[in-house]
């Protein structure tokens, strides 16, 4: 039994398709960012923000009632079809870091100045963490299961891990999993900012939605993407490689493949406490004859989506057989390389 | 028990529970907690820690720092990480000592944190303070303070455990929903041991702001002890309260090695979603009961051999009429002869803690032969029907029982535990 990737969604301020996408990264400098302090009142740190201007697809009266964390992947499921699939059946598994921010921050402002009869009647819903799958399920009428992981920059991988288990363990025949994010908010930026969450030199901060549909089936067909295996591994704070080791031995013995088999390695990048330098120097040693590529430097940092995104394009690059390395001037070794491999591993580690 | 119809080619591993680490406002500790079920205690009063005058709902289930003091060496007041984060490193700190684990034991351990609203009250102070000090606010651990994640973050650094690590924020449903996961990471051989279990603390204007304004809160302020009254005709929202619960969760064979005491054995594990609105139930309740036979089947128990049913029991009109239906559409003719309970009637409503909280409760009652009581039962809702346990635990052999669990956004995950 396989599970692959069959229809992937994306929602990000560059564009709802990959090609849009990849179009943008010929040219990252007409990528139009913006200084937060043009964007969020008051925000005075340095940081450079891009946000989704495309209108949503739900109802004025639909937005009034949730975040924009949730309407992003209310707009990316949209773009996923589920005609063919009995909806009992579908799992949803996603993730978020920092949730209904804004709606939170309206709320508490309408809560001090005005008092408590006068907060609206959806901040409760917006609050749950879980209010992006719940209203993903209610949205599309799937019952499966509905769950929410938040693991800061991992949440979309956690959510995917435990969608790719469940599948494994035959619970489940098929998932939607991913990602949204809405950062950019006076909090959030300040929280980001202020743990070094991103790197303000190298790094826009940006939102959106990331989802992959999962299948279970008996044999996947050609150009197909297939999770070939998954790792996790956990430091307890004994530093990022501890955590890398570990789950790069987890993913290949389930995978049943080599190191010397990777073309392509999607690094996190996270520039929390120099991880991203950790990670670089493992990658080097561990696959020293990938491409080692961060896409967030180009594309955004939308924190736990960046990596459904990352999984997203190498999905289409490989399913299109193209080379993604053409799209990529920066932060790329080697010389340019067209991908072959029809298995794909994922990553998940945590400090 | 192997998952149902599995195609699983690894093997299937037993899971058991031997530790229970409850902080509640009916007692601090499995035994404290255990006898404020047996003393049928209530542990709602009217608020005290901050000026509720304004808010419809002026009680809650609120824990004392003083009494934490004796569990814990940490400053709650101290507001460097969210309130629900020192109750979590209290409620796991108590769960490994009742387990018995010492050095690589614990930390080799993984982890499951539950929440539904998390550092909601820690935002809110960063908020306030921050829109005072625009220009020089600086705040290092905003992120891990306010994150959903944060809790899992503060727990790892407390504990340094090494195995899976994760959180988990469905609703109400969070705690069962840890233990499930929790479950599962055992039964694939992803872990030898696991903590899971929920923590919230909900008793700040934001979240009580949040639920007052739709009602769906007791406003019973009279009678604090007497608001929190599910399956009576007289309910009327429910309470928020705070605390945690945390179980750590053992592969048989790996107990029964270290000489463990186990308590009970989880057999099954199922989730479902209503698909239907953000804060009402679904009036049918087929999704809900889809859940517990989909548990049932997982644990590949019949539903005749059920004795005992921890209720979500939320003490809300709607919810507990409907969950009535629930229990009699799933058991038939046999849901007369169950037990079934809701330890909400007691703490409150804690949230993103409430289904470990009840699969505590449920552990305990069914290795003393007790079923939990549902107190503040006075006047009987033609609706709700069943045997109830009102007021006073009963005694009651219970071999097998069943956690049910439901969430905002109307998801439904249910446990099934049985007897070793």
């Amino acid at each position: 039994m396989k599970i692959i990737i069959s229809q992937s969604a994306i929602n990000h301020s560059l564009g709802t398709s990959v090609f849009e996408i990849l179009e943008w990264l010929k040219q990252p400098e007409k990528i139009p960012l913006k200084q937060a302090s043009e964007v969020v009142e008051n925000f005075r740190t340095d940081v450079k923000v891009l946000k989704i201007s495309r209108q949503t697809s739900l109802s004025r009266q639909e937005v009034k009632k949730m975040d924009d964390f949730t309407i992003f992947a209310i707009d990316a499921v949209k773009s996923i079809d589920l005609a063919s699939y009995d909806k009992e059946n579908i799992g949803i598994y996603v993730g978020t870091s920092l949730g209904g921010i804004k709606f939170g921050e309206r709320e508490l402002d309408k809560l001090y100045k005005k008092g408590p009869r006068k907060v609206s009647p959806y901040f409760s819903i917006s609050m749950f963490y879980a209010s992006n799958a719940a209203q993903i399920s209610i949205f599309n009428d799937i019952a499966g299961s509905t769950y929410l992981f938040s693991e800061d920059i991992l949440s979309g991988i956690s959510a995917l891990q435990h969608a790719y288990y469940d599948m494994k363990m035959d619970l489940r025949e098929v998932a939607i999993c991913g990602a949204s994010e809405m950062p950019i908010t006076r909090m959030g930026l300040t929280a980001i900012t202020d743990a070094g969450m991103v790197d303000r030199e190298n790094e826009f901060l940006t939102e959106g939605a990331g989802m992959l549909m999962l299948n279970h089936v008996k044999k996947s067909l050609p150009g197909q993407v297939e999770i070939a295996g998954i790792g996790e591994g956990y430091d307890a704070n004994q530093g990022v490689a501890i955590s890398l080791h570990k789950a790069f031995d987890e993913c290949f013995s389930e995978s049943a493949m080599n190191h010397n088999d990777v073309d392509m390695v999607f690094t996190c990048g996270n520039s929390f406490e120099n991880q991203a330098d950790e990670e670089l120097e493992f990658f080097e040693k561990a696959t020293p004859t990938a491409r080692i590529v961060n896409l967030k430097s180009l594309m955004g940092n939308a924190l736990s989506v960046s990596p459904i995104f990352n999984l997203i394009i190498a999905d289409y690059i490989m399913r299109k057989g193209k080379s993604l390395l053409r799209y990529l001037k920066k932060m790329v070794r080697g010389s340019p390389c067209t991908l072959e491999v029809n298995a794909i591993c994922s990553r998940a580690c945590r400090r | 028990m192997a998952p149902a119809n599995s195609r699983w080619s690894g093997s299937v591993r037993r899971v058991v529970i031997t530790g229970l680490g409850a902080v509640t406002t009916i007692g601090i500790g499995k035994n404290a907690f255990w006898k404020g079920i047996l003393e049928s205690k209530s542990g709602i009063n009217r608020i005290t820690r901050f000026d509720a005058s304004k808010f419809r709902c002026q009680i809650a289930g609120e824990i004392k720092d003083e009494d934490l003091v004796a569990f814990s060496d940490l400053d709650f007041a101290s507001q460097i990480y969210d309130r629900s984060t020192g109750l979590a490193i209290t409620g796991i700190r108590l769960a490994i000592e009742d387990a018995g684990l010492v050095g690589a034991e614990v930390t080799e351990s993984g982890c499951y944190v539950g929440i539904a609203l998390g550092g909601a009250h820690y935002a809110e102070v960063r908020y306030h303070e921050m829109e005072k000090n625009l220009e020089s606010y600086n705040d290092p651990g905003l992120f891990f303070g306010n994150a959903p994640s944060g809790c899992s973050f503060y727990v790892n650094k407390e504990f340094g455990f090494q195995g899976p690590s994760h959180t988990l924020s469905t609703g109400c449903a969070a705690g069962t929903d840890c233990v499930g996961f929790a479950f599962r990471k055992i039964q694939m051989g992803k872990s030898n041991r696991m903590i899971a279990g929920g923590t919230e603390a909900p008793v700040n204007p934001i979240s009580l702001a949040a639920f007052d304004v739709i009602r769906a809160l007791s406003s019973s302020n009279g009678e604090p002890q007497k608001a929190c009254r599910p399956f009576d005709k007289n309910r009327d929202g429910f309470v928020a309260s705070e605390g945690s619960a945390f179980i750590v969760l053992e592969d048989y064979e790996t107990a029964r090695k270290r000489h463990a005491h186990i308590y009970v054995e989880i057999l099954g594990f199922a989730s479902t979603a209503n698909s239907f609105h953000m804060t009402k139930p679904l009036p049918s309740g087929n999704q809900n009961a889809r859940a517990i036979t989909l548990a049932l089947k997982d644990a590949g128990i019949p539903l005749e051999k059920i004795d005992y049913v921890s209720a979500h029991g939320s003490s809300t009109p709607l919810n507990d009429k409907i969950e009535t239906s629930v229990i009699k559409r799933v058991f038939g003719d046999h849901a007369r002869k169950m037990k079934i309970s809701s330890t909400k009637s007691q703490v409150g409503h804690m949230l993103g803690a409430a289904g470990s909280i009840e699969l505590i409760s449920t552990c305990l009652g069914m290795c003393e032969s007790v079923a939990p009581p549902t107190i503040n039962l006075e006047t009987s809702d033609s609706e709700c029907d069943l045997d109830y346990v009102p007021n006073w635990p009963q005694e009651w052999c219970i071999d097998y029982a069943v956690s049910n669990a439901c969430g905002f956004g109307g998801l439904n995950s249910v446990i099934v535990l049985g007897k070793i």
